[in-house]
Order: structure tokens, then C-alpha cells, then sequence
């Protein structure tokens, strides 16, 4: 009899776990699209292009712009554009 | 393409307010607005740190999560964006803001609060890009211009980092690596070297 209770006593357990977790929101759901409920946007690579357009990028081509803006990212990296010591001190 | 994202180096930083210039410029905030500022910890102390500090366009923004009406949204480059045309001004999201990116126009008299303006990452908002109504509400969208946000761009030591979250913390990594941390980066020697032990012969 105690052994019947402990059975139906974990069942209860895990399906009451089943039921909880399945009510549960996944953190990250408040991200996602569809909670939105203003006007629809435009990415910035489909834009109708501007006077102040900089780069070789096309227009709708998203591999293109990526490719653009990696290249002004890094140029924030200012070791690319002064010599390191290592070049400084062989000129030395 | 990773999600756009801000980094601010506290060793370089000098508080200098040329992105806070920068953004008020590029965008004409009106007065009282502040999308991005500098804040200083330990001021006039050895060892004090600035950092500028704007809306960081989080991953699981509280912004999104509170507001009632729905009018944030999140761009496919990680931006966090929002309608002006939808939000009604309650200020929930500036409570939520761990950051205090949030910021209210004062429209009429007795503090009378007007729509939320924030940094939107140099990205616009929901209007036809580059175009003057999306200029008027939300600023210049430099990224569909194939540009940066200008508060990084014009940093002049480069204290302030924007772009692909992976480039990055690749030049920080770099950076790091390059001249070290801890107390050794701030001070008298790191900015100008170590002084030359006086020469024999000279007084």
C-alpha cells in the first residue's frame, strides 16, 4: 500500500512539474516580433538611399552593407593604422 | 551579422562630451533632452573613471517588457527602437531603465511630459528612411547610410566603441592585450611615459 502511495504520489508530482513548466514564458519571448504593435519598419540596407550615402554598398543587398559597416567598425581600431612597437623599435 | 552594440572604455575616456555633443548635433534633441551622457565616478579622486552612458539596447529589454502600448521593437541588427506616433508618454519604461536611457521632453508648462526620446543607435525609427518626418521624430538614421552612430565615430580617444558586437570586442581585446590593466593604465606615466633619470654632468 505504501509503495502504491509513493507511486502515485511522484506521479502527481511530476505531472503537477509538467503542467508549471509548460506555463512558463521563455525569458527572451518579450524580443521576439509580434509583441509590436506600432508601424512596420524598414532595414537600413533597403533604404532609398540618401545624398549622404557613404561606401560602395548596394542598395537591398544586405551582404553588402554588413560588409560596409564591418569595415567602418574596424576602423575604429586605431593598432591598424599606427605602427606597433614591434615595427617601431626594427625601424629604431 | 551580430547585434549592434556599444562599448565604452572607462580607461580612455576623458569626459570630454564630444559624444554628447556629437548626438545632440547630429540629431537637433531639443533642449532638455540628453540621449547620451558622461557620467564620472570618483571625481577628482586618483584613480576616477568616466563612461559614457546611453540607451545600451539590451537583449531582453525591461523597456519592451513594461510598456503598455507595444511601441518598442527590436531591429534584426539588435537595435531596441520605438513608435512615437504609439507611445503615450507614461514613463514606465524610464523606471524600468536600469541605464536612465529614457528621456521626456517637457511639452507644456508644469512639467507637462511629452513622447519618450531615446538613442536609437543612429537607426531611425519607423519612418521611410532618411526621410524628413523620420529626421523630425527620431533623428538621423546613419545606419542606412552605410554609417556608425556618430557619438562613436567622433570620439576622440576612442573611448567609445559602436558597431557589430563581435568587431567590437575584438578591438578591445586587442587593446587589453596591448597595454594591460589594472591600476597601471591610469596616471602620470601611462599618458605621457616614465620620466628619464637625470643625465650625469647637468645640474
Amino acid at each position: 500500500m505504501k509503495s502504491l502511495t509513493r507511486v502515485l504520489g511522484s506521479v502527481a508530482l511530476l505531472s503537477l512539474g509538467v503542467v508549471t513548466t509548460a506555463c512558463m514564458k521563455p525569458e527572451t519571448e518579450q524580443s521576439k516580433k509580434g509583441f509590436y504593435a506600432g508601424k512596420p519598419d524598414v532595414s537600413p540596407h533597403e533604404s532609398a538611399g540618401t545624398e549622404y550615402k557613404f561606401g560602395d554598398w548596394k542598395q537591398g543587398d544586405k551582404a553588402s552593407w554588413e560588409s560596409a559597416m564591418r569595415s567602418r567598425s574596424l576602423n575604429q581600431n586605431e593598432y591598424n593604422k599606427a605602427p606597433g612597437k614591434e615595427a617601431t623599435a626594427a625601424k629604431n | 551579422m551580430a547585434r549592434m552594440k556599444f562599448l565604452c572604455d572607462a580607461e580612455r575616456c576623458i569626459e570630454c562630451n564630444g559624444c554628447v555633443t556629437a548626438c545632440k548635433n547630429e540629431h537637433e534633441v531639443p533642449w532638455g533632452v540628453n540621449r547620451r551622457r558622461v557620467v564620472t565616478i570618483n571625481d577628482g579622486q586618483p584613480g576616477e573613471r568616466s563612461m559614457s552612458v546611453a540607451c545600451m539596447h539590451c537583449t531582453d529589454a525591461p523597456c519592451m517588457a513594461v510598456c503598455p502600448v507595444d511601441c518598442f521593437y527590436k531591429t534584426d541588427e539588435g537595435v531596441v527602437l520605438h513608435d512615437k506616433d504609439l507611445c503615450i508618454g507614461c514613463g514606465y519604461c524610464f523606471y524600468a531603465c536600469p541605464f536612465g536611457a529614457p528621456q521626456f521632453p517637457q511639452t507644456g508648462a508644469f512639467g507637462l511630459r511629452g513622447k519618450m526620446d531615446k538613442c536609437t543607435f543612429c537607426a531611425g525609427g519607423p519612418e521611410a528612411n532618411g526621410s524628413q518626418e523620420e529626421f523630425e521624430k527620431y533623428g538621423r538614421n546613419r545606419l542606412s547610410e552605410g554609417k556608425l552612430p556618430a557619438c562613436a565615430e567622433m570620439c576622440s580617444t576612442k573611448a567609445l566603441l559602436g558597431g557589430d558586437g563581435d568587431v567590437v570586442a575584438d578591438i578591445f581585446r586587442n587593446r587589453v592585450v596591448n597595454r594591460g590593466k589594472g591600476s597601471e593604465v591610469w596616471g602620470w606615466s601611462s599618458a605621457y611615459g616614465k620620466p628619464e633619470a637625470p643625465k650625469e654632468g647637468k645640474s
